[in-house]
């Protein structure tokens, strides 16, 4: 059955999936390394985010850091989660051309540019904000080379 | 072969929880707080509600909210992508769907345990969110099961 509905794959599409999927497995790794990143991570984000003098928050309050910490895994699961799903979708994609593949991957360029937004908001253009401004550019190039596929 | 009806429907049990996904993002994105077992979840672990902390401590009250919103958007994303998977693949019995519907609960069980080994299992966010948790593992674990057939039929002796 689903040899029939497999459409020929062009190379440039292929290209284009490539890069999708090595996008989603970028966004797992970036997950692995904010599950393991520890409180450091939470205290760059909270710098980020609020003038808070960040070595004093975490001896201030503690438990408003403690809350921080937990919040800052979970994000690291759901990027996980997101990337992994994302690169399965794209395998799909990259097998058998399907034309929803395409359509959902590219929730995976709009959930991306999202949260580059927020981050380019929040902080700017310095810090991690680059990494995930290049990460969508490249993201949404390989979408667009998948169109065909 | 004639497929059972609960072969057949099975998956309208992950698009549910699919769409309790989405909702669960777009609440929390809009609202950017803590809502529902969140708002327990905040008054157990700082002592206050979430107006107080808002009031107390606004700087904190904000990087609460950042990190929500931001986990709201990738929620948003993963749900929509897992519903459009269901809708498509799924439904149709592409094996390979089968294998990525896995991700779901293998995520919400990754949730649940850094949320517990974090904090600690007697007073963890899991505590607090448990209750849902489990009630999305078994409508994903029942999508998952009641359709394996379909998924892997029987080969049939010649």
């Amino acid at each position: 059955m689903i040899a029939n509905q497999a459409r020929q794959v062009s190379r440039l599409a292929k290209v284009g999936w490539g890069i999708l999927i090595a996008a989603s497995a970028l966004l797992l790794l970036h997950g692995i390394f904010w599950l393991f990143g520890g409180p450091e991570l939470a205290l760059e984000n909270i710098a980020e985010r609020t003038s808070l003098a960040t070595s004093e928050f975490r001896v201030g309050s503690p438990s408003a850091f403690d809350v921080i910490s937990l919040l800052n895994r979970n994000y690291a699961i759901l990027e996980l989660g997101l990337g992994a799903f994302a690169a399965l979708v794209a395998w799909g994609g990259y097998r058998l051309g399907s034309r929803w593949a395409w359509r959902a991957s590219g929730l995976l360029v709009a959930s991306l540019a999202a949260m580059t937004a927020n981050f380019v908001l929040v902080g700017g253009l310095g810090g991690g904000s680059i990494g995930y401004v290049v990460m969508t550019a490249v993201a949404l190039v390989g979408w667009l080379l998948a169109r065909d596929g | 072969m004639t497929e059972k009806a609960f072969e057949s429907y099975a998956w309208l049990l992950l698009l549910f929880a699919g769409c309790l996904f989405i909702f669960v993002g777009v609440v929390h994105f809009v609202s950017g707080r803590p809502v529902a077992a969140g708002l327990g979840f905040v008054r157990g672990n700082l002592g206050m509600s979430w107006p107080e902390l808002l009031a107390d401590s606004p700087e904190v009250a904000n990087a609460i909210s950042g990190f929500i919103r931001m986990m709201a958007v990738f929620l948003l994303g993963f749900s929509v992508l897992f519903f459009s998977m269901v809708a498509t693949s799924y439904r149709k019995g592409e094996r390979w769907a089968w294998y990525a519907a896995w991700v779901c609960p293998v995520a919400l069980l990754g949730y649940v345990a850094v949320a517990a080994l974090h904090q600690g299992w007697a007073r963890g966010e899991w505590v607090w969110v448990a209750p849902g948790i489990g009630f999305v593992l078994v409508l994903i674990t029942l999508g998952l099961f009641l359709p394996f057939r379909k998924f892997f039929p029987k080969r049939v002796q010649a």
